[in-house]
């Protein structure tokens, strides 16, 4: 895989700014070990890890949460919510110079489990870290490339956070508390 | 929402003596200040940038028609339905129909200063609708009863105290006395209201033509929430908030969050296009965007104000006004607050009845200086001012007293002596200078005599 060491530890870098915590895992063994970490205090059945092939493939152990049914969607997110402590998904992107997650909801992961759950942990491929918002969206010239992605293309940069009482920064307004971003240095 | 705009003075003036309102907002708003200098310091290109949102915006509102045809198009191919609302009554008839024929008792709501002009949260209580603000500063201010007074900080003149004391109140829960446990009452308070809504109301910074998108910035994640969970999103979106598109829409996502608080990016940049898919596991059914004009394709008519409508309601223009930064936003008496306040409200409630608003600068254009969109404020405030003069005209006094101070403005003695004659009557007659308001010991030309000539 190719891996620019220069743009992982900018975006490293600009994610710590942002009071998130950054791991590098260089096989999966390694992965396994360092989300056992991150999940630690949780039981693993308060973990929901998004349903897509790369990380099936990884058999992580954690409970899938696969898509549901149309119409009883909203009652078994309610209930996961009640239980799940920690959303585990894959990133689609990121951008180094500001420290951003860019996640589709075309994924099976949809729009909550990076929202909802109090802990969000993003596993990024390495080659999928991109200097900049430019060369994201260059990426799609034709504008409606970007529709195919998902009805909810979200850039996500740090924990939910607010300052809305008195200017003190608290993180987890609505959102997520706390963000671990694992960038994945072997190919996926 | 209701104007108290007319009583502008008299509430400036309660403002200026209200000691913790004051500093809360001096305090808040230096703050902002200072990270967006900062912000700016480390964007050699942000200059520029400013330049060509500012171009951008120039063609986007020129053309407004065409992309807004374009962006309607391209929403309803998508699945959205989108409505043009000419007024504020259309759109909250609209949006209570919608509710009710959908069988919706409760609504949450995102933060949205579109939604506060029309006063849409007393339209739908009215039609028998529960209404959550789901924004924290929003939600405060909601069970306050009080209105917002500043453009990104709703809540910014309220104490911690106060704030605990209410939550005690209104949520019946112990009393918290710090900012992270009363942030936890708010996110447990509201997550299941998400999930019992069946209609979520946002705001839109951005319409992107070229694909029928709306962009949604924010911090706390509650406008994802009310995005993503009620059945039906409706979003209410000013006509100028059409770009064409994704290639625009960069130059506004470096400069807006750096404006508003020096973030590099808001915490959640939401892109959606189109209602929840077949393939995905979550998303609203139903999306309703309501277009909303209210005044707006009138202000475009006005060459003389139209850049107001570049507006990105980003707040940096009252973080630096020293207008704004003594009296904060409820003596605007209106939504909008500070330099763009003064701006648009006499646009849309009328030159007269906001007639003071034009009139509280100092014209030093503080405002101009840091616009992200290079909005000429000052120059909109004087084209006010003279709107206001020529709709009621001066009376004979006004006028004998504009020729008697270009009289002695024109005699440097005469204008020493008027000095030194306002700083002797002062003392004197109280009331004179406003509360909070001190001369110096020396004024500029003495001080330079004393202490800077040769
Ligand atoms: S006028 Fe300019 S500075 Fe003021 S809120 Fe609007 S965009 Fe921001």
């Amino acid at each position: 895989m190719n891996i620019r060491i220069e743009l992982l530890e900018r975006l490293e870098r600009e994610l710590q700014a942002l009071q998130v915590r950054t791991y590098r895992a260089s096989d999966a063994g390694e992965l396994r070990e360092t989300l056992a970490g991150i999940c630690g205090p949780y039981d693993r059945s308060a973990v929901a890890c998004e349903d897509r092939p790369f990380l099936k493939e990884l058999d992580l152990g954690f409970p899938v949460f696969s898509a549901r049914e149309k119409d009883t969607w909203r009652a078994e997110h309610w209930r996961s919510m009640q239980e799940v402590q920690v959303g585990l998904s894959g990133a689609d992107f990121a951008l180094a110079d500001t420290g951003t997650l860019i996640l589709f909801s075309g994924n099976a992961g949809g729009r909550w489990l990076s929202l909802a759950p109090p802990v969000h942990i993003a596993l990024l491929p390495a080659d999928r870290i991109l200097p900049g918002l430019d060369d994201f969206l260059d990426r799609f010239p034709a504008g409606d490339s970007l529709l195919s992605l998902g009805s909810a293309v979200t850039f996500v940069s740090g924990a939910s956070r607010t300052a809305d009482i008195e200017l003190n920064l608290v993180h987890g307004a609505h959102g997520p508390k706390e963000l671990h971003v694992v960038t994945l240095l072997f190919a996926t | 929402m209701k104007s108290k705009t007319e009583q502008f003075k008299k509430e400036a003036r309660r403002a200026l003596t209200s000691g913790n309102m004051q500093l809360a907002i001096s305090r808040a708003s230096k703050r902002f200040s200072q990270l967006r200098r900062q912000a700016f310091a480390h964007l050699p290109e942000g200059e520029d940038l400013r330049t060509r949102a500012q171009a951008i915006k120039a063609e986007a509102v020129e053309r407004q028609e065409e992309y807004l045809e374009q962006f309607a198009a391209a929403a309803e191919k998508l699945g959205a339905r989108v409505h043009r609302s000419p007024d504020g009554a259309d759109a909250c008839r609209y949006i209570e129909d919608l509710a009710r024929t959908s069988g919706v008792r409760m609504v949450v709501k995102g933060k949205s200063m579109t939604t506060e002009e029309i006063g849409l949260n007393g339209a739908l209580e009215q039609a028998g609708f529960q209404v959550w603000e789901t924004d924290l500063g929003e939600f405060i201010i909601q069970l306050a009863g009080e209105p917002p007074s500043h453009i990104i900080a709703p809540a910014l003149h309220k104490t911690q105290q106060e704030i605990a004391d209410l939550f005690v109140e209104k949520l019946g829960v112990p009393l918290y006395e710090d900012p992270q446990k009363l942030t936890m009452v708010a996110r447990e308070f509201l997550r299941e209201k998400y999930f019992q809504a069946g209609l979520g109301i946002s705001g839109a910074n951005f319409a992107l033509a070229e694909t029928g998108t709306i962009v949604i910035l924010e911090n706390e994640g509650n406008a994802r929430f009310s995005t993503t969970f009620p059945r039906i999103h409706v979003a209410v979106v000013g006509l100028e908030k059409v770009i064409p598109g994704l290639s625009e829409l960069r130059v506004f996502l470096k400069l807006l969050a750096r404006s508003a608080t020096g973030q590099k990016m808001s915490t959640y940049v939401s892109l959606i296009s189109g209602p929840g898919r077949k393939n995905e596991v979550d998303g609203p059914e139903e999306l309703h965007i309501i277009l909303l004009d209210n005044g707006r394709a009138r202000f475009r008519q006005d060459a003389e104000l139209r850049t107001s409508l570049y507006c990105l309601r980003c707040g940096a223009c009252l973080n630096v006004c020293p207008v704004y930064q003594r009296i904060g936003g409820h003596a605007y008496g209106w939504v909008y607050s500070g330099p763009i306040g003064s701006a648009m409200t006499p646009q849309f409630l009328g030159t007269l009845r906001a007639k003071d608003l034009p009139l509280a600068s100092t014209l030093c254009g503080a405002c101009a200086e840091v616009c992200p969109v290079r909005i000429p404020l000052p120059d909109l405030l004087l084209t006010l001012r003279r709107r206001i003069v020529e709709a009621k005209g001066h009376s004979g006094w006004e006028r004998s007293l504009i020729k008697g101070w270009a009289a002695c403005q024109s005699s440097p003695g005469c204008y020493r002596i008027a000095l030194e004659l306002a700083r002797l009557g002062k003392d004197f007659v109280p009331g004179l200078l406003p509360p909070g308001i001190e001369l110096p010991d020396k004024n500029f030309h003495r001080l330079w005599q004393d202490e800077y000539q040769d």
